[in-house]
């Protein structure tokens, strides 16, 4: 990553501003602050502007995503679908809160607006897998299982 | 192009391009506002400020519609205090109900509104969380306490638009939205330069001061340590207008009496360390007279300092070396002789917080400068022990800043540092009779030059004020050819420090001036080598200045 900032060129075009944050979360995963650092001085935009753009976008992740990252439906329909009490089991399984990471780096959560399948919420997923109409024995088993390796 | 509108019936004149809200306020009817800053662009978030059409009856925006010939609004009707009610009943829908705990109460602007509009209980029941719960304590001067924010944005436009820093800006959207720093690390840890101006901005009590009141007390009370507060000339003048007090130094002599009584053992004032940061300076430069290029860049404000330090790496090297007055005396107070153990500095400024905590600013780890107090926190202090001015008695300052001279005072004016370096300068140079009010003319200008002759050799220096300012004339600054160039954040330097009582009155700047320059003008000892209290420093250093110029 040092490599990847340090190579930037010398000046960026403050337009480019979002096609650089989205190469950069493309390659590693999220976006950095020390890239934004950077990219402030390139651009000439202040950091906490940086910030606050790409913030207002839900496709930049600011935290180094886990082993294990876990995107949780926080869209209407999940939502009366008891969402809230997931959200809470999850928080007494794993300690993190949305846009966290767990500090040994092996979970990582994030609410998403919505992903396509009210119809079968509360939806989960982690890494690729979907888990639909999520229950919370489901949930502990998960990530018990998740735990054990 | 000139044209009539009605307004309320009345008819007033309006020039094309106005908006409504200009034309409304230059004609005294007011209609409140909350997102508005005056000098910058309206942004018409808050919808405060609607008034009706009469045709149409629709709801426009007063702060951010122009007029047009012939419209007929009304500010009042039925219908506007209906919406505005709405909108302010909504901003309080998540909103804490714990007025009676916030220091911004009866200074609070949604407060006002939520009693000029006559509301008088909760109307949106069940949804009182606060929309983020997040305070950042991070900044040793600043809290940013989310819960009471209502995201007018002003605090946002001040720091991106006056400014440039863009420390704070609204991150995420929706629901989540909230003004943070990048990262949502703090503001310690961002771009900030603390200078405060987002505290002045704020409507509620979102964003104020680190109030550090209660622990000066309990400090003070403690009879086995020695304890001193110092003053600065502004926060003195600031008190002197607040109660009313014409003259500078009987402001200055009730307070030290008042702040004795309260239970410091030394009451002294910040022109001392003025007088020295001058001093200083003028011996620096009397020794490199003519070879200063680029000029020396002179700044006690540590907002500047900040910037100068972390946006402008390159001028740093110009950037005299030499602490600011707070710290000066700081220094001088908690070594040698000094018997100071505690060391409070009551001050205009917010920024001297942070100043007071930097690392070269201790001597093995404890602070040179224990506490740091705004103006607002220092007449809390004396509400608390039921101090109003004038005083039963006047008690002049303790030594070493006995006699302050004048210069010590208007150091802290708008081109006041050179002014005073001026000043001294001519003074040390024997006989030659000292400009005085060289800025006098145009003083609303944010930078301002001036040329001088001292023995033989003609002279420029530049006063430079506001960070959007340093921006712009930064190659201005280096290729120049001045002499040295005085910089401050703050507008009219630290007489509207972000630290002074909050004050409606649009002439306020000019009323604290002009107390000052009263005392400057009824002052006969108006230089800083005037003072015999400095002659004697230097005399017992035993040097010829304090801090090594390179
Ligand atoms: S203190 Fe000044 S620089 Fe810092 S956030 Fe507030 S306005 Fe911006
Ligand atoms: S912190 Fe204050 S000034 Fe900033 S957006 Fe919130 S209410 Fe407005
Ligand atoms: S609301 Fe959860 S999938 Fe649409
Ligand atoms: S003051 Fe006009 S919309 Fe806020």
């Amino acid at each position: 990553m040092e490599e990847y900032i340090n190579s930037l060129k010398k000046n960026i075009d403050k337009r480019d501003l979002l096609l650089a944050l989205q190469d950069f979360q493309n390659k590693f995963g999220y976006v950095d602050q020390a890239f934004i650092e950077q990219l402030s001085l390139k651009t000439g935009i202040p950091s906490g502007k940086i910030y606050s753009i790409a913030s207002f976008y839900n496709q930049f992740r600011f935290i180094r995503p886990g082993k294990y990252h876990i995107k949780l439906c926080s869209g209407a329909a999940c939502h009366v679908n008891a969402k809230e009490n997931l959200v809470a089991e999850l928080y007494k399984l794993i300690g993190i809160k949305d846009r966290e990471s767990s500090p040994d780096g092996k979970y990582s959560l994030e609410f998403i607006p919505c992903m396509g399948a009210c119809a079968l919420g509360p939806v989960m997923s982690i890494n690729n897998n979907y888990y639909t109409q999520l229950k919370i024995k489901d949930l502990k088993k998960i990530i018990h299982d998740l735990d054990e390796i | 192009m000139e044209f009539n509108i009605t307004v309320n019936r009345n008819s007033i004149k309006a020039v094309k391009g106005e908006t409504i809200l200009a034309v409304l306020r230059r004609n005294g009817i007011s209609v409140p506002t909350l997102c508005n800053i005056p000098e910058l662009s309206p942004t018409g978030a808050c919808r405060i400020c609607v008034v009706e059409l009469e045709d149409s009856g629709e709801l426009v925006t007063a702060c951010s519609t122009p007029v047009a010939e012939g419209m007929k609004i009304f500010t009042h009707s039925r219908k506007v205090i209906a919406a505005r009610k709405t909108i302010v009943e909504l901003l309080l829908t998540n909103h804490q109900d714990n007025c009676l705990y916030c220091e911004k109460s009866g200074d609070c602007e949604l407060q006002d509104l939520a009693g000029d509009l006559n509301i008088r209980e909760r109307s949106y029941v069940g949804f009182g969380v606060p929309r983020s719960p997040k305070t950042d304590r991070s900044d040793p001067g600043i809290v940013r306490d989310m819960s009471k924010c209502i995201l007018c944005g002003r605090c946002v436009r001040i720091c991106e638009e006056l400014l440039g820093v863009c420390a704070i800006d609204f991150v995420n959207r929706g629901n989540n939205i909230a003004v943070d720093t990048v990262f949502q690390k703090g503001l310690f840890y961002s771009n900030c330069i603390h200078c405060g101006l987002c505290i002045t901005a704020c409507p509620t009590g979102a964003i104020l001061e680190k109030a550090v009141g209660a622990q000066v007390c309990e400090k003070i009370d403690n009879k086995d340590k020695n304890s001193t507060i110092i003053l600065a000339g502004s926060t003195i003048a600031d008190l002197a207008l607040h109660f009313n007090i014409r003259k500078f130094e009987d402001a200055r002599n009730y307070l030290v009496a008042a702040l004795h009584d309260i239970g410091f053992n030394n009451v002294l004032t910040l022109g001392y360390g003025n007088e020295i940061f001058i001093t200083e300076h003028a011996k620096k430069l009397a020794m490199s007279a003519g070879k200063q290029n680029p000029p020396l860049i002179i700044s006690d404000c540590p907002a500047v300092r900040k910037f100068i330090r972390t946006e402008m790496p390159d001028m740093e090297k110009y950037l005299s070396k030499i602490p600011t007055p707070q710290q000066i005396m700081g220094k001088i107070l908690k070594s040698g002789e000094s018997q100071t153990e505690i060391l409070v500095s009551a001050s205009a400024c917010v920024a001297h917080k942070y100043e007071a905590v930097q690392n070269d600013n201790s001597n093995k780890g404890a602070p040179d400068v224990d506490y740091v107090i705004t103006t607002r926190e220092l007449l809390g202090l004396l509400k608390t022990h039921g101090v109003v001015l004038p005083y039963k008695k006047k008690e002049s300052p303790d030594k070493p800043s006995g006699s302050e001279t004048s210069a010590g005072v208007l150091f802290e004016t708008k081109g006041g540092i050179s002014e005073t370096i001026l000043r001294e300068l001519f003074y040390m140079s024997g006989g030659q009779k000292y400009p005085k009010k060289i800025f006098e003319v145009k003083t609303d200008k944010p930078f301002i030059e001036y040329e001088f002759e001292l023995n033989g050799v003609i002279y420029k220096i530049a006063s430079l004020h506001g960070i959007d300012t340093l921006r712009q004339k930064k190659n201005e600054i280096i290729n120049g050819s001045y002499l040295f160039v005085e910089i401050r954040s703050c507008t009219a330097g630290c007489l509207n420090g972000c630290g002074h009582l909050h004050s409606k009155d649009p002439e306020v700047q000019k009323k604290l001036k002009k107390i000052i320059t009263e005392f400057d003008e009824t002052n006969i000892s108006d230089t800083a080598g005037k003072n015999p209290f400095i002659k004697g420093f230097y005399k017992q250093i035993g040097k010829e200045s304090l801090f090594d110029y390179d």
